[in-house]
């Protein structure tokens, strides 16, 4: 731990790594070192070598023994709020995907409260989860601590609660995946086995590391997360915009596939993304065999990458986003946020029904207020008629009145 | 229904109480409770409230992987993501961890409150920087001092919130004896 940089007096670093460029524990100084994910503690062995030393002073040269000895100190900081003990008072969970943690000491169980299988009738903690897609996500209990289950529900009280999928830390059977439906809301209870001495450390996450395996978008306007910090890049995957020699090549790519709703100009921005990022969109199913619809590539000044293109209707599109290669930073936290403008296709049938009756018809999107307008001179509008788009085409029947000649179709936000 | 508790540790422990602390069983977690607050520029640059709840999560999940494997006792529990209405104090580490450590100086006195309404121990304040090779700061826990519940305020970039521990370490300062002040 001698003459390495980045070392305060209370972080540890040693030599023995494999690459000779020393070891930094988290307590070293980023900006002049890479870290590693440990604190350090002389249990701890990392490629055989402790990690850590018990010389003194202790607390200050094993992180992981200050840290111990504190914990209880500074837990006892504020007194619990229990934000999400009670099922009216469940945290809202958004996106695609969360980690929950929560601590079941001291959590209670209300009346006419489902014992979530095979809770003995100690304490739950809520949370409620609108899935965005539907879709395949996997789940993890890690980093948990005591016996746990974990139950989602549909049903918005006790009464309608119906169990869509148990999940517990115990059995070696426990089924791994949960399948989710867009739209659907799940209340999901954490409960403990036996007693309430349990921490919740639950996540439900989409990798879409593979192009085979694309995390589902659904919907006009979302925004989607992923992990990239693991994630590699496949023999003869598109470079997603990658274009010059410095960045010419992109690493950590995750897919998203998205089928458009509507016809309309698309557009998809990956900020918020925590490194520089390559952007394409495709059309295709085999990934040597793709269609490019549009890219952006990362720039140095620019490290948000953001496109529009002009999406078609039930058309599937393959979303890739990527880090620029040979850089620092290939790849972590990532942001997809997609927003589409649909367009109307409007068509104005002047088939009549009969001699004062007219038919319009409006395409391009659904489940819109519309209404229609007419003029004789294009400076004086006038309404006629409104109605609800539900299928494509919607139609409406109205009828005419005096010398009505020019129509006009306006949605209403 | 929604109560409060008082945690199962003394709110304050006397710094000739730790032995009893320390004593606890190794198998019984500490487990603290984190509120992030983040600016409005963060949120601005991180793509709003959603991807930020999701930052957040990842954030938590890293840090407490990290004290998982380095067998630690200690846990964070995550009680809110929460924006912040006031801007951040510019863009360095030390003014935002200033702002948001005093409660009435006018810059970002509305955290002090947002933390007692969570029941939060320790709250991190995210803000936004696109250069600099400063990504956090955070008080330093020198000594089991009761009055340091009033300080337990680390500050982060955006940027730098995950992949690189820099939220652990920076709570590690917040939550662990003498360590030395460090960014």
């Amino acid at each position: 731990m001698n003459g390495l940089p980045g070392l305060t007096d209370c972080a540890y670093g040693g030599f023995y790594d494999v690459n000779g460029e020393g070891v930094h524990t988290i307590m070293a100084q980023s900006r002049f070192s890479e870290r590693i994910g440990y604190f350090s503690n002389p249990i701890v062995k990392l490629n055989g070598d402790k990690l850590g030393t018990a010389s003194p002073p202790e607390e200050c040269a094993d992180n992981v023994s200050a840290i111990n000895m504190a914990g209880p100190f500074v837990a006892g900081f504020r007194p619990r709020a229990f934000l999400n003990d009670a099922f009216a008072d469940r945290t809202l969970l958004k996106g695609y995907g969360f980690n929950l943690t929560g601590d079941l000491t001291d959590s209670t169980r209300e009346d006419n409260e489902p014992l979530h299988n095979p809770n003995r009738g100690a304490g739950s903690l809520w949370w409620s989860w609108t899935a965005p897609s539907t879709d395949e996500y996997e789940i993890s209990f890690a980093g948990s601590s005591g016996m746990l289950a974990i139950v989602f529900y549909e049903g918005d009280t006790f009464s309608s609660l119906k169990t869509t999928a148990e999940f517990n830390n115990q059995s070696p059977n426990n089924p791994t995946t949960f399948h989710a439906k867009a739209g659907v809301t799940y209340q999901i209870a954490a409960a403990s086995y036996l007693s309430n001495e349990a921490f919740v450390s639950f996540s439900i996450t989409r990798p879409n590391d593979a192009f085979e395996n694309p995390a589902i978008l659904s919907g006009t306007q979302l925004i989607a997360t992923s992990d990239s910090s693991h994630a590699g890049t496949e023999p003869r995957e598109p470079n997603h915009g990658a274009i010059n020699d410095f960045f010419g090549s992109s690493s950590n790519s995750v897919w998203w596939q998205w089928s458009a709703p509507a016809t309309g100009p698309v557009q998809i921005s990956t900020r918020g993304s925590l490194f520089g990022t390559n952007l394409g969109v495709y059309k295709g199913t085999i990934l040597t065999d793709l269609e490019l619809i549009a890219e952006d590539a990362y720039e140095r000044d620019q490290p948000v990458a953001e496109l529009t293109f002009p999406a078609q209707a039930g058309e599937t599109y393959r979303i890739a986003v990527a880090g620029p290669g040979g850089l620092d930073i290939p790849g972590g936290f990532t942001v997809l946020s997609l927003a589409q403008t649909p367009q109307p296709n409007l068509r104005l049938s002047l088939e009549r029904t009969t001699p004062s009756s007219l038919i319009i018809q409006v395409g391009g999107f659904t489940e819109t207020d519309w209404i229609i307008e007419t003029t004789e001179d294009f400076e004086t509008w006038t309404e006629s008629a409104r109605f609800t788009s539900t299928d494509l085409p919607s139609q409406v029947e109205m009828t005419l009145e005096g010398t009505q000649r020019f129509f006009r179709a306006r949605s209403i936000p | 229904m929604q109560r409060t508790i008082t945690h199962r540790f003394l709110k304050w422990i006397p710094i000739g109480l730790i032995c009893l602390c320390s004593s606890l069983p190794a198998s019984a977690l500490s487990v603290i409770d984190l509120l992030i607050v983040y600016s409005p520029e963060a949120g601005l640059a991180g793509n709003g409230p959603e991807a930020m709840q999701q930052l957040a999560m990842a954030a938590v999940r890293e840090m407490n992987a990290a004290h998982e494997r380095s067998l630690s006792d200690v846990r964070f529990h995550l009680v809110g993501t929460v924006p912040s209405k006031e801007n951040q104090a510019g863009t360095s580490t030390s003014s935002n961890l200033r702002a948001i450590r005093e409660s009435q100086d006018g810059n970002l006195d509305e955290i002090q409150g947002l933390r007692d309404l969570y029941g939060a121990d320790i709250v991190t304040y995210i803000f936004d920087n696109d250069s600099g090779s400063n990504v956090g700061l955070a008080n330093s826990l020198t000594t089991l001092d009761p009055s340091f519940s009033e300080k337990a305020f680390n500050v982060i970039v955006r940027r730098k919130a995950y992949g690189d521990w820099v939220l652990a370490h920076e709570i590690a300062h917040n939550s662990a004896p003498n360590m030395i002040a460090a960014m």
